[in-house]
């Protein structure tokens, strides 16, 4: 490549060479109007200096016509700049469990309340809600549709709110044997998910009061264990936390089993503030290794270029080439 | 056969309607120098006359010196001195061809001549060869001189030499006669200037000066590149329109041609310059008016 490169250059530089001599020996033979006593021209000392400049302003050209080849080669090899950055991925995936026993309305308020106020924020992430109390009930999957979740979480927090004409939030959610059925619930929250294969971040944001009536089919520890083994990371939300309480011990077990965190509610405690928390975890988390990431910087090869060019021609019709 | 005469006639009184011709005709006889015994007229006395042509009796009535003047009667012979080198072949000032302008001179004056009854001769030639046509008075001798003058110098003629013309005119002609040397803007050198001081004790002379073109152009790129004729040099296109380069050649155009009026002055020999076909006449009239005063 470099020799075919030099090989050309020469070829240029040769033809050029004997493309002058060819016109320097017309010249010889220059037809023209004829005159004599060119001395009075060529004796006077302005008539050297006028040589010079001329000299100087080729030399210019030639100068300045290399570097202005030398900067299109530059552009036209697209120069790019190595920049270090932390991709933020958006890929997450949320599944709203909410235990509709009638306790916890206040509390699934506020979280419908504050995803609908996070969804305008949304890129990229899934959410999805599902609501329990002796059964699990999906009222939407995993999606990306914001308007969609939109409507549906205005819908399911207007019912919450006691208007029931347009949707009864319960519905379905009590076909089990008992109340707060928070084992069966979780299992069915951590199974939500779907394309398992890939790399997303899988969390459940699980806000029960903890209170079970019945059997539930799988113990709260059991469901635990299979969203952990789902890479799935629980994060409970407890209004009537008391660390005494053997239930709320093993609420917090659970929940700190498959590596998400526990948080009580507490009168002075938003929720909205726990989600911040909670999906901040989730970026920090998911915040990928820093990557080198090169791209095209073509800007001050450009301005250069545009520059020389320019001096190329003001010069060119300066000399008079 | 006789173009070029009726070329030279025309310029001659078409340009001079006023009086010029006259003035012309009149004032020629002041360029001969020789004297008969037919008397003429009494003019005043100007500096440089010979004392006894003085009139006493006509100046003690006049109370100023007066001059008698008789009538020529010898038959003179003009020789007229040409370049035609390849020089002669160039551009001049008002960008007619040099050789043009020296056959409008060597055609008026010549005609002048031979209307006066004068035998007219020439000598040209370059670089190669100088050559002569021996003195004879008839408009068919002038026209072939003119033709000469006319055809000889071209690019392509040898280079012009006109020492060596001067010294062929010093080697060859033993009698006394009116030399009219047509010149380029050659400079005069210590050499010529040699040659133009023995020329100056046989020989009346004078001097025509053709000017040479302008070297630099007002305007910038030049349509038709100059060329040297002398050596095919062709005029660089960036010195056009450079107007310091200009001013520069013009003073120097002028410090040229005044040096050469000094050293012909002092060397006592009538000049003109004439820059295009239309200087002639009236530079013809101008100089033989000054010699009608110098005489």
């Amino acid at each position: 490549m470099l020799a075919v490169g030099g090989g050309l250059i020469l070829l240029a530089v040769l033809c050029g060479f004997f493309l002058g001599l060819l016109r320097n020996r017309k010249a010889g033979a220059a037809e023209g109007l004829a005159v004599a006593h060119s001395e009075r021209l060529r004796s006077l000392p302005g008539f050297g200096s006028a040589i010079r400049r001329y000299r100087l302003g080729v030399g210019g050209v030639l100068v300045v016509g290399i570097l202005a080849v030398m900067m299109a080669s530059y552009v036209a090899a697209r120069p790019s700049a190595s920049s270090t950055v932390k991709p933020v991925n958006t890929n997450r995936d949320i599944v709203l469990c909410l235990d509709v026993s009638g306790s916890m309305t206040e509390v699934d308020t506020e979280v419908a309340d504050t995803f609908l106020k996070l969804v305008k924020g949304f890129s990229g992430e899934r959410i999805s809600l599902v609501l329990f109390n002796s059964s699990p009930v999906q009222v939407f999957p995993l999606t990306d549709d914001y308007h969609f979740v939109t409507e549906q979480l205005t819908r399911v927090r207007d019912s919450f709110d006691g208007n029931y004409d347009d949707f009864d939030y319960w519905v379905g959610t009590s076909n089990g044997r008992g109340a707060s059925l928070i084992g069966d619930g979780l299992a069915a929250c951590a199974m939500r998910f779907d394309h398992l294969d890939k790399e997303r971040s899988r969390s459940v944001i699980f806000a029960t009061d903890n209170e079970v009536y019945g059997d539930s089919i799988v113990e709260l520890k059991e469901a635990a264990e299979y969203a952990k083994a789902q890479g799935v990371k629980v994060y409970g939300l407890n209004p009537i936390d008391n660390d005494d309480d053997p239930k709320s011990v093993a609420f917090r077990e659970a929940v700190e089993l498959t590596g998400g965190k526990y948080f009580p509610l507490r009168s002075t405690t938003a929720v909205s503030d726990i989600v911040d928390t909670i999906t901040a975890e989730e970026a920090t988390s998911l915040t990928g290794e820093a990557r080198v990431v090169w791209a095209d910087d073509p800007n001050l090869g450009i301005l250069f270029l545009s520059l020389t060019g320019i001096a190329f021609i003001v010069l060119l019709w300066r000399v008079r080439l | 056969m006789s173009s070029l005469l009726v070329r030279v006639k025309s310029k001659l009184f078409i340009q001079s309607r006023r009086k010029a011709v006259h003035l012309l005709d009149g004032e020629y006889g002041s360029l001969i120098r020789g004297r008969s015994m037919d008397f003429d007229d009494l003019r005043e006395y100007e500096a440089g006359d010979e004392v006894r042509d003085i009139d006493w009796k006509a100046t003690a009535r006049h109370g100023a010196p007066l001059i008698k003047r008789y009538r020529a009667s010898r038959r003179h012979t003009v020789t007229f001195v040409v370049d035609t080198g390849r020089n002669m072949a160039a551009q001049g000032l008002g960008g007619e061809s040099k050789r043009d302008i020296a056959l409008l001179s060597v055609g008026a004056l010549g005609f002048l001549s031979v209307r006066h009854g004068d035998d007219v001769a020439l000598v040209y030639g370059d670089g190669d060869r100088v050559q002569r046509i021996p003195p004879a008075s008839s408009e068919a001798q002038l026209e072939r001189m003119l033709r000469v003058v006319h055809t000889r110098p071209t690019v392509t003629s040898a280079r012009s030499d006109l020492p060596g013309l001067l010294s062929y005119v010093a080697r060859v002609f033993a009698r006394r006669m009116i030399l009219v040397i047509v010149a380029d803007e050659t400079p005069i050198d210590p050499a010529i200037e040699k040659l133009l001081r023995r020329l100056h004790v046989q020989h009346d002379i004078l001097w025509v000066t053709v000017r040479d073109a302008d070297l630099v152009s007002d305007h910038r790129a030049a349509d038709v590149p100059l060329v040297d004729v002398a050596n095919g040099w062709a005029i660089p296109d960036f010195v056009h329109g450079n107007e310091d380069l200009r001013a520069e050649f013009a003073a120097a155009a002028r410090s040229l041609e005044s040096s050469r009026a000094s050293l012909l002055d002092s060397l006592e020999i009538s000049h003109i310059s004439v820059g295009s076909e239309d200087d002639v006449i009236p530079g013809l009239l101008r100089l033989l008016e000054r010699r009608m005063y110098a005489r």
